[in-house]
């Protein structure tokens, strides 16, 4: 099925840097104990000037690794972001510009109508919803804190019976 | 294999100030000898501990093990041990697992890592431990794991930060003697930091004494004691702490006061003098050269402390040490004593360098 | 005297929670369970008793009748796999995810604020508007997903469900899988920031030594991070795993927010739902007596599974986690 070879390439796209890198950081030990003969009882000590190849090579894989978990963390934050962009991109455009079969990723013409529209089309009472949620926001939030601070309170200073019984509930 | 240090510096530098935590260190670390780091807190002694295992990059200056730059080499590829100060044991891992990781980093066989494991931890006496968590373990017996730790791989050099700090009093003798056997039966190269100069004196081979970055001297603990080259290793060695006077040069002679205590070829000046404790002679009819108020006797067995005045002392009181058999001393009595010369130390008033 | 007394301030300050707690949380969770057993329920009635048929009364008898219907008919055996599939993909995904992310977070100097920032804006944000986001970014025609897969070469799929056809006019097929596999990274998308969250914290407070240690016993990366961080972050992972466990169980606004009030498109519909979401449907019904009983008894089925998982996770933390 479609999605089963989706998940394989997505599989693949994984596995196989994993695999070669672990081969190189494998074939790096190979080389210094195999050329340099070291005896696997000092670490890996080198003596001589096959320090000097040693340290280069541990720039060169620092800096590889440096690329590929910036990378990893920019993938990760367009994953994350993407839906806000499009969000935003979204509110911009024209009506016609949104249902177009094949989507623009960045409006062709900015419309901030849109906004002024959304908030006062008859119909929609922006201003009581926002009161509402102001309301319901600070509200619940000095609730919660007097209750869970009080309790913390009782739990943490006073000794009293049902204690431990009372905190497990 | 001896380490060498060429010109090693490190600066911390933030926005607006600059430490120079080690300052142009350079001196040789003879193979197989115990080396004690010593000097009091922000000397810069751990910082060149760190240095030489990797864990800091020098600002300025080489390190050598051997021929060899490592310098730029990462810690894990120098083939050292190193005992942290609060041992830095995995909590997560039994006794026998955290001795064993750096064998297992290293691909060794699991049937040789189990014996060598087994041999180290034999050599540290915690064999009996194995199964043990860290935090299942006493102070001692943790620091333990953590030496057989670092040994478990034969490094070339064997490094400690302050190992004995935390251990009370009576486990700190027993430990600083199993350092120094185990560094003789092994014959690693073994640098350790330390505050304390007893502890320092008392099992290296050699010493270096660090102030504010900068080695004062290098030598064996007794040529230090008896020879320091300026007026902070004198202070620094020898418990009680030697005596230190305000002085001056004249007419061929020291003075303190009007005390000639001692001859000299030194031209005239002032002087700064210090005085070891056992360095009075004091015999019961009270003569000598150098005049003091006697305020407090303390008598501890083999010998007595004594506690006296004198205007040109630098502390308000000065002490020394006398056999107790000698008769006569008691508090609040003036009398005088005559100095042993090598153990007077005259420094230059404003370099504080020996002069004699 | 003094015990006494400091017994009565202790539940004084105690009172606003207990009350609300015995309120909203204790008497529901009781009656739910008393409910659940009560056959032919119909809340309209309360307080008619028992009786011999529901329709004057309030149920008809003490029974398991609730709980024999929600098994053998409807859907909510589906249901139940649905919330399964939710439970043992995204949990294990997004626990093991957002390691990797914090672990990389961690290792990096410049930018990370402004990553660690960027990472947990889904937890600001609101279910319902963003799994509309969702739906608009999967849609078949004109969604960016479809279209990025055009221009990589691909062949758009109908991820939403729904008989749609593409422009040729060939049918483009649904998929219970595809809607699944929207479904999933929508709530593995809201799932990442909390966890990165509690891991970075968890991960920096890790003594350094320890790596420092590591370093000098010759561990490479890898090594570290396997055998030193993850087991002294086992008591976050923990944590977050049987939080995650049964937060995943009782999901039900993602569905909506992605799929709608029905759970799916039309001649779909109530495909991608929940067992909450029976729930709440059983609350919506107009049939009584196939409503709120069968709504209490789903609701102690999961109550019950939830238990066993849970109590299966903390068997297993104990064994593993380390402190």
């Amino acid at each position: 099925m479609v999605l089963l070879r989706y998940f394989i390439c997505v599989l693949i796209i994984v596995l196989v840097p994993l695999a070669v890198f672990r081969k190189k950081v494998l074939s790096n030990r190979e080389i210094v104990t195999k050329r340099y003969g070291t005896n696997l009882d000092t670490t890996n000590t080198m003596i001589g000037d096959s320090v000097s190849e040693v340290i280069r090579r541990e720039k060169t894989i620092k800096i590889i690794k440096y690329i590929v978990t910036y990378t990893f963390l920019t993938a990760v934050a367009i994953f994350i972001i993407a839906p806000f962009y499009w969000m935003i991109i979204t509110s911009l455009k024209s009506t016609e510009e949104v249902n177009l079969p094949d989507p623009t990723y960045f409006p062709r013409k900015i419309i901030w109508s849109n906004y002024r529209v959304a908030m006062t089309m008859s119909g929609t009472y922006f201003g009581r919803y926002m009161i509402n949620t102001v309301i319901v926001g600070v509200f619940s939030t000095i609730g919660t804190l007097i209750t869970t601070v009080l309790s913390a309170f009782a739990f943490a200073r006073l000794n009293f019976k049902g204690r431990d019984i009372l905190f497990t509930v | 294999m001896d380490i060498r240090l060429v010109n090693l510096t490190k600066v911390f530098a933030d926005k607006d100030s600059e430490v120079r935590a080690v300052d142009n260190l350079d001196t040789v670390i003879p193979s197989g000898k115990l080396i004690g780091l010593l000097g009091p807190s922000g000397c810069g002694k751990s910082t060149t501990l760190y240095m030489i295992a990797g864990l800091l990059n020098p600002t300025e200056g080489q390190i050598f093990f051997g021929n060899a730059d490592v310098t730029q080499l990462p810690p894990e590829k120098r083939g050292i041990g190193l005992v942290f100060q609060n041992y830095a044991l995995y909590p997560h891992m039994t006794v026998k697992q955290n001795i064993l990781f750096p064998l297992q980093n290293l691909k060794v066989p699991k049937a040789e890592a189990l014996q060598r494991a087994q041999k180290v931890a034999d050599l540290v006496a915690i064999g009996s431990l194995m199964n043990r968590k860290p935090k299942q373990l006493s102070g001692g017996q943790q620091q333990r794991v953590a030496i057989a730790r670092a040994l478990v791989k034969n490094p070339d050099v064997l490094l400690l930060d302050e190992p004995l700090s935390n251990l009370d009093a009576r486990l700190r003798l027993q430990t600083r003697e199993e350092i120094k056997r185990i560094q003789r039966e092994t014959g690693i190269t073994t640098i350790f930091v330390t505050h304390d100069q007893e502890e320092a004196m008392s099992i290296s081979d050699e010493i270096i004494v660090m102030k504010d970055g900068v080695a004062q001297q290098k030598g064996a603990p007794q040529e230090v004691y008896n020879n320091p080259v300026n007026l902070f290793v004198a202070k620094f060695l020898g418990t009680p702490p030697i005596n230190v006077f305000k002085g001056y040069i004249k007419d061929g002679g020291v003075y303190i006061g009007e005390d000639r205590i001692l001859e000299t070829e030194l031209p005239e000046q002032e002087v700064t003098i210090g005085i070891r404790p056992e360095g009075f002679e004091v015999n019961e009819d009270g003569t000598g050269d150098f005049t003091f108020k006697i305020k407090l006797v303390e008598y501890i067995g083999r010998d007595k402390s004594v506690v006296a005045e004198n205007e040109y002392c630098e502390s308000p009181t000065f002490r020394f040490i006398v056999d107790a058999d000698i008769k006569n001393i008691v508090d609040g009595r003036v009398i005088k004593a005559k100095i042993k010369p090598h153990k007077c130390f005259i420094f230059d008033k404003l370099t504080e360098k020996r002069l004699q | 005297m003094e015990v006494g007394k400091k017994q009565y301030k202790a539940w004084l300050y105690l009172a606003p929670t207990l009350i609300l707690l015995i309120i909203f949380t204790i008497y529901p969770l009781i009656n739910t369970f008393i409910i659940a057993f009560k056959e032919n329920y119909n809340y309209l009635n309360i307080g008619y008793g028992k009786g011999p048929d529901s329709t004057e009364y309030e149920f008809s008898s003490w029974g398991l009748a609730n709980f024999k219907a929600i098994f053998t008919k409807g859907d909510f055996l589906q249901y139940l796999k649905t919330t399964m599939i939710i439970v043992f993909v995204s949990v294990p995904i997004s626990v093991v995810l957002s390691l990797i992310i914090a672990i990389a977070l961690n290792s990096i100097k410049a930018l990370q604020k402004f990553y660690q920032t960027v990472f947990f804006m889904p937890y600001v944000t609101n279910t319902i508007a963003i799994g509309m986001v969702f739906s608009v970014m999967f849609a078949t025609h004109g969604g960016l997903i479809n279209n990025l897969i055009k221009v990589f070469g691909g062949q758009p799929q109908n991820w939403l469900g729904g008989d749609l056809m593409d422009s040729a006019g060939n049918s483009l097929y649904p998929s219970y899988w595809k809607s699944m596999l929207v479904l999933l990274t929508y709530i593995t998308w809201n799932a990442l920031p909390f966890k990165i969250l509690i891991l970075l914290s968890g991960l920096q407070s890790i003594d350094k030594q320890y790596y420092q240690a590591a370093q000098i016993d010759g561990a490479n990366k890898m090594r570290i991070a396997l055998r030193i961080t993850v087991p002294l972050l086992s008591p976050q992972i923990a944590y977050l795993t049987i939080t995650s466990f049964i937060g995943a169980f009782k999901e039900y606004s993602s569905v909506v927010a992605i799929f709608g009030n029905q759970a799916g498109p039309k001649g779909y519909r109530r495909q991608m739902a929940t067992v909450v979401w029976y729930v709440y449907d059983r609350m919506k019904t107009s049939d009584m007596t196939k409503g709120m009983g069968y709504a209490a008894a789903a609701a102690v089925v999961l109550f019950v599974i939830i238990m066993f998982f849970t109590a299966i996770n903390s068997w297993v933390s104990n064994k593993r986690v380390h402190y």
